[in-house]
């Protein structure tokens, strides 16, 4: 029911996709917001995490599954986001009774933006790799491609030079953290 | 220096991180998961990599959304001097406008809408202010008697899905006439009216008035026939504004 060309220009991200999507739903969102008494800045923060779940679930896949409408399917995200907010804040009542669409449950809604700390040393690690590592690894963990996707996308001869590849560059980036460490 | 991980389980591991891990692999995987320490820690290195890697990614993704409505705010303001200049347009529009209405007295369609469109009052759900009645109906009746628009369009949205009931159709379409969203509040009216409830013919007048703000005379006109034909209420008004349509 989600056009294709919506659900691949938002998993790379594209420009033009983005950019539609944002001004076709901004003003919605403020609306749905403001109705409940949010302010412009809290409608917009709201908006834009109900923007990164919805391109998670296009990087996962999901959204191939999806029966919905996209909007009815992405203001489904919006409405759990403003409800989570509301009562973070403890806000009046009556909005805590605004009922959540049934899809809701078969949407996962999480937004994990936590970082430990080694997290964050691996981070640092990644960038002092070379950038074919850093494709691999991002083809591999991000894009969830198999060795055999990765093969054909990055023109690797076979999936053992893939193999071998991906064991080096996680072999590298341990000795960055553990370089990094030392020298801290 | 730590040994590399034997190239099954590695494979095994390559196979959970790309989602493609079967019944009997996930099993090997759980088995190894719980006893093999060194399974475990090559396990968890490479999910600190994919958390990282994402965590690096939603944050590029959140910069390319603050750009876009920074582009959008910059869009507003370097419209403010085209917008003063607009003004005075629109003023010298408007001021022409009332004289030429004034004088000649005519009405246009959008005026003959705002003319004649009251809100529905809400005589399905009376509310008393004591009662504490958390369903979802209630409060957006609540919130429709309040005019809180925007509450009470997502409660009834809400409600018409978890409960439908065809009354609901016919505060709904109010919601969107004052909103001025004609084109959501027809179907709505138009399934209301075939709903068969006490008050359905009540959809009649809202439908001549909307099709008339989408400046669809003919199907306004038709509605107001009928409603003349059947004594619909409010059927003075529906004659009165036949005379002035044609």
């Amino acid at each position: 029911m989600i056009e294709q060309r919506i659900i691949d220009g938002l998993s790379r991200s594209d420009k033009h996709v983005v950019d539609e999507l944002y001004y076709v739903y901004r003003e919605k969102f403020l609306v749905l917001g403001q109705s409940f008494r949010l302010s412009e800045p809290e409608c917009l923060d709201v908006f834009h995490d109900s923007l990164i779940i919805l391109r998670n679930h296009a990087k996962k896949g999901n959204l191939n599954k999806v029966r919905h409408q996209l909007t009815t399917y992405f203001m489904a995200i919006g409405k759990y986001r403003f409800y989570e907010h509301l009562k973070k804040r403890q806000a009046d009542p009556i909005t805590h009774l605004v009922e959540l669409p049934e899809l809701i449950d078969e949407i996962d809604l999480v937004l994990d933006e936590e970082i430990s700390q080694k997290q964050a040393l691996i981070l640092q690690a990644l960038s002092m790799l070379g950038p074919a590592c850093q494709r691999l690894l991002t083809f591999f963990y991000l894009e969830g491609l198999s060795i055999e996707e990765i093969v054909l996308v990055a023109k690797y001869e076979n999936a053992n030079v893939v193999r071998a590849q991906k064991s080096r560059c996680l072999k590298q980036l341990k000795e960055r953290i553990h370089g990094k460490r030392s020298s801290d | 220096m730590e040994k590399d991980l034997p190239i099954d389980k590695q494979a095994l591991l390559d196979a959970f991180f790309s989602g493609r891990l079967n019944d009997t692999e996930q099993k090997h995987f759980d088995d190894y998961l719980e006893g093999d320490a060194s399974f475990r820690e090559a396990y968890e290195f490479q999910t600190d990599v994919k958390k990282a890697l994402q965590y690096q990614d939603i944050a590029a993704f959140r910069d390319q959304l603050k750009s876009i409505e920074a582009g959008t705010t910059v869009k507003q303001s370097g419209g403010r001097i085209l917008r003063i200049w607009l003004s005075a347009a629109v003023v010298m529009l408007v001021a022409g406008y009332l004289v030429y209405s004034t004088v000649w007295r005519i009405e246009s369609n959008q005026d003959l809408v705002q003319h004649y469109f009251d809100v529905q009052a809400n005589i399905h759900y009376p509310i008393t202010r004591s009662a504490q009645d958390p369903s979802l109906e209630y409060q957006a009746f609540i919130a429709y008697e309040s005019q809180n628009w925007p509450l009470a369009q997502l409660l009834l949205d809400s409600a018409m899905t978890v409960d439908y009931r065809p009354e609901f159709a016919l505060y709904l379409a109010n919601v969107y006439m004052v909103e001025k969203r004609f084109e959501q509040a027809i179907p709505l009216l138009e399934h209301y009216l075939e709903s068969g409830d006490m008050y359905s013919d009540r959809a009649l007048w809202f439908l001549a008035l909307s099709h008339l703000a989408l400046k669809k005379k003919d199907r306004s006109v038709e509605y107001l026939n009928e409603m003349v034909r059947l004594q619909s209420y409010p059927h003075e008004q529906a004659m009165e504004l036949l005379s002035k349509l044609k």
